[in-house]
């Protein structure tokens, strides 16, 4: 596997106590973010893709449903119908926190 | 997991005039019967709101709507070579079948390499990778032996291969020599033999190469086992050899080594063909299914040329895969023709079983005489190398890139369910080499009005608009321009490019470029143009070539692969070929970024007289800060202007994006080294750049430079500055009235002024 292929380091610095990385996401989480910002997101996106979350497209770009890949291959997909958004910021918002939480051991979220 | 309904289909070909006959394939899983409908589109689903056009298709009552019985029509993938041979192989004084092999996925169970053995009705003899380990497939009418040798090939390396084989006493012989020269790991070099193994095969009735012949419930013949690798000059001798003779056969240069073969495949010849051919001077010539990879580097590739063309016989090599597709070879389920009063634009055959949806999209023509004066150019060639764009749902980096969940629908996931239907040129095979050919003739699931907006369906948006307006306007595609040439473009005034047309062969770029040197005017409307030198296969429609030997990283290019093998072109992008996009477009693409778009800022040129046209009543200094595409007009992939590539001296860059995403960083194509770090604030690297400039011939060409400008035309119910700006160009474009090259460019001295004041570049 090339470099390219492989997951983005995290680098060091980057842990659960940057509750600042997490304020600067839910107050912005597309757009140009800060390096520690893009460092982590690039870690929590660059993840394998078994097991990995995606928005299954249930309404006409008005509906995303949480989804995942399965844990092993061949891939199939899971949707999860108890998660569904209206706006594709809400639905990053919660991967984030999940991701976090699945990295750190808290979400944040859930103290706000 | 209950069962859902499938329907799927596509058609055999993208384009046709009223009159004309268009043929549609379809296959579905579920109800008794499906139902289709031919619809006229004219605004795609890209959501809710203010900003987005409502969904726009049109019911068209033609005689082919309607309920049509279920049927599921497989494909079957893989690719090999099949030669008529209904005599079979002469058994009689034993056989001899050789080849050079370079396997790239040995552990995919059993794969065939050449012979006539078939499982169907277990008939034939075929040399076969056994779990990576040689091995005959002897049938024998009721059951087929399997006899397997120690001999594992090694993996991505070169072996010649041998077998003999005994019909009366059933001995088989199995011969394994390595053939890198410049590996100093241990060479393989091994003979098996195997007394009385498999006694009485049948001759078999069809040879292939690659692969092994099969027969479907519905009698439909097919290739199973395929290889996955390269094949060279396979032999076959209807005596058995002794193991000098066999020592001789991986020579793959110049006469046979020895006489008296039955058959001796050349795949050096006819590279550009789907033809292959025997020069045992037996006639015994085969043709290529499935297209496997030609114009790849042979066991004797030396490394001196990456053209095919200059060193012909260094690519004796094919290269086969389980998992090639160029055509899914279903029936016809209906046929349209089309009706003299239709008007040129965009159709679909629209395909619904249960809540299952599928579109199969197609142009119509004006009738020759009858054409407006603008001309929607949609980008099929890019459209064709997209086609299943599989990296977008499996691969682990697409959220990565994208800076974005992925949203995927039901259709993208039937690249899960089916994945039969294939790769995109962007995608890897099952043994992680390059997919270089992409077809349309088969199911294409991001070929649709529907879903992610991109491709089509984000042209579909240039439609809208155009309709909103009320213009005039004809559509045709890439491979009407390939095909015709500029004749396709002649009777148009204006040209008006799809939002994403990367992929170019050299006849549209000569035709487009025609266009505006003779008075012609472009509205480039999109990003990321020009870029590919593509190839169209040179008798089939709809499946286009590509391959990206200045891309290495990306796309794992074998660096043998400089060159097209539809064409024998230079492969990689049109900078690489010395023909940067720039000198047309005025712009070439940079770098791209999915999470976030943004806006232009006008730059000082905007003021100049030439271009006081283009803002007529605009007088924002950011145009674009809005859009259905991520909040821009600016934004996904974007374009810059350069004097050094080929930006026409007096181009105007009338305006330019700024504030991009850390996404937005200079591809490597862009890039001449890695360092220093890229400043997404320095308005010299990551920016769009909208350019304009006349031509010698009063023609003109507008470019934004940017995938996104499309996703802005609709907002505030088409009242905004981009579709202001758009429509502006538009009637200028219209107009007859010749352009004027600027004084001092017809003197032959350009302008002082230099890209650092923003005037002409």
């Amino acid at each position: 596997m090339s470099d390219f292929l492989k997951r983005p380091r995290l680098p060091a610095g980057i842990d659960g106590s940057r509750r600042d990385l997490w304020e600067e996401f839910r107050r912005q989480p597309f757009g140009k973010h800060s390096p520690d910002l893009h460092a982590l997101l690039e870690y929590m996106r660059g993840g394998p893709i078994t097991g990995k979350y995606f928005l299954k497209l249930t309404g006409p770009h008005s509906e995303w449903t949480l989804a995942r890949f399965s844990d092993t291959y061949p891939l199939t997909t899971e949707t999860l119908p108890e998660h569904v958004f209206t706006t594709i910021e809400d639905a990053e918002y919660f991967v984030f926190r999940r991701r976090w939480e699945e990295m750190f051991g808290a979400d944040p979220g859930a103290e706000s | 997991m209950s069962f859902k309904a499938a329907v799927m289909g596509y058609a055999d070909r993208q384009s046709l005039r009223p009159g004309e006959r268009i043929e549609f394939k379809v296959s579905a899983l579920g109800p008794e019967t499906y139902r289709a409908d031919i619809v006229r589109l004219i605004a795609p689903e890209v959501g809710l709101g203010d900003d987005c056009p409502d969904f726009c298709e049109i019911e068209l009552g033609t005689e082919v709507c309607g309920d049509y019985p279920t049927e599921w029509q497989p494909i079957h993938p893989g690719s090999a070579i099949r030669v008529p041979m209904p005599e079979g192989l002469p058994l009689g004084g034993g056989i001899t079948l050789s080849a050079n092999i370079f396997p790239t996925l040995a552990s995919a169970g059993r794969q065939g390499i050449l012979g006539t053995h078939s499982p169907t009705d277990d008939s034939g003899l075929s040399l076969i990778l056994e779990d990576g380990a040689l091995a005959l497939a002897v049938g024998g009418g009721r059951s087929t032996a399997i006899v397997t040798s120690s001999i594992a090939p090694v993996e991505h390396r070169w072996t010649a291969v041998a077998v003999t084989y005994e019909p009366d006493g059933g001995t088989v012989e199995f011969h394994a020599r390595g053939m890198e020269t410049h590996r100093l790991e241990s060479a393989l070099s091994s003979r098996e033999r195997m007394e009385g193994a498999a006694p009485g095969a049948s001759g078999g009735s069809h040879f292939h190469i690659g692969a092994v012949r099969a027969v479907d419930d519905r009698g439909v013949e097919h290739t199973v086992l395929s290889f996955n690798g390269r094949i060279e000059r396979p032999r076959v001798y209807a005596r058995l050899l002794d193991g000098e003779d066999i020592s001789l056969l991986s020579q793959v240069a110049g006469p046979a080594p020895v006489g008296g073969a039955h058959a001796d495949w050349d795949f050096s010849i006819g590279i550009d063909t789907d033809s292959v051919t025997d020069v045992s001077g037996n006639g015994r010539h085969g043709e290529t299914v499935n297209l496997p990879t030609r114009a790849v580097g042979g066991s004797n590739w030396a490394g001196e040329t990456d053209n095919w063309q200059l060193r012909t016989e260094q690519y004796g090599a094919i290269h086969f895969h389980d998992d090639d597709v160029d055509d899914a070879r279903w029936r016809t389920s209906f046929t349209l023709v089309v009706p003299e009063d239709w008007k040129s634009g965009c159709y679909a055959a629209r395909l619904r079983a249960e809540d299952a949806e599928f579109y199969v999209p197609f142009v119509v023509r004006p009738t020759p005489g009858r054409e407006a004066d603008a001309v929607l150019l949609l980008a099929t060639a890019t459209y064709g190398a997209y086609a299943n764009l599989r990296l977008r749902v499996v691969f682990p980096w697409n959220e990565l890139i994208h800076g974005r969940l992925t949203v995927l629908d039901d259709t993208d996931l039937l690249m899960l369910r089916f994945p039969e239907i294939g790769s995109s040129t962007y995608d890897s095979h099952t043994d992680g080499s390059t997919v270089v050919y992409a077809s349309m003739r088969r199911p294409v699931t991001n070929f649709r009005p529907k879903g992610r907006i991109y491709k089509f369906c984000q042209d579909m948006l240039l439609v809208s608009w155009l309709e909103e307006d009320g213009y005039e306007y004809d559509v045709i595609t890439d491979e009407d321009v390939h095909r015709e040439g500029l004749s396709a473009l002649e009777p148009y005034r204006v040209v008006i490019t799809s939002s994403h047309p990367e992929y170019f062969s050299t006849r549209m770029f000569d035709a487009t470029e025609d266009h505006v040197r003779q008075g012609g005017r472009m509205m480039y409307l999109g990003g990321n143009g020009w870029y590919w030198v593509t190839g169209y296969h040179p008798t089939r429609s709809g499946i286009v070539e590509v391959r990206r030997p200045d891309a290495p990283r990306l796309w794992a290019a074998d660096v043998s692969q400089g060159h097209l093998s539809f064409t024998g072109e230079r492969a990689g992008t049109w900078s690489w070929a010395g023909r940067p996009p720039e000198t047309l477009l005025g712009v070439c693409f940079i770098t791209q970024g999915f999470d976030e778009c943004s806006y232009y800022r006008r730059t000082p040129a905007s003021q100049d007289e030439r271009a006081a046209f283009i803002f007529e009543g605009v007088d924002d200094e950011l145009i674009g800060d809005f859009g259905l595409l991520m909040g821009g007009a600016a934004g996904y992939e974007i374009d810059r202007a350069d004097a050094l590539m080929g930006t026409p001296r007096h181009a105007l860059v009338v305006a330019s994006s700024e504030g991009h995403s850390n996404l937005y960083d200079l591809m490597v194509t862009s890039l001449v080294d890695t360092l220093p770090p890229s400043n997404p604030d320095d308005p010299d690297r990551i920016r769009a750049d909208m350019v304009f400039y006349e031509t010698a011939g009063g023609g003109a060409v507008f470019s934004v430079g940017s995938i996104a400008w499309s996703g802005s035309l609709s907002a505030a119910g088409y009242d905004n500055n981009v579709a202001a700006v758009s429509r502006n160009v538009l009637n200028r474009f219209l107009d007859p009235e010749p352009f004027q090259m600027p004084a001092e460019m017809i003197s032959g001295f350009g302008s002082e002024e230099t890209a650092d004041g923003w005037g002409p570049v």
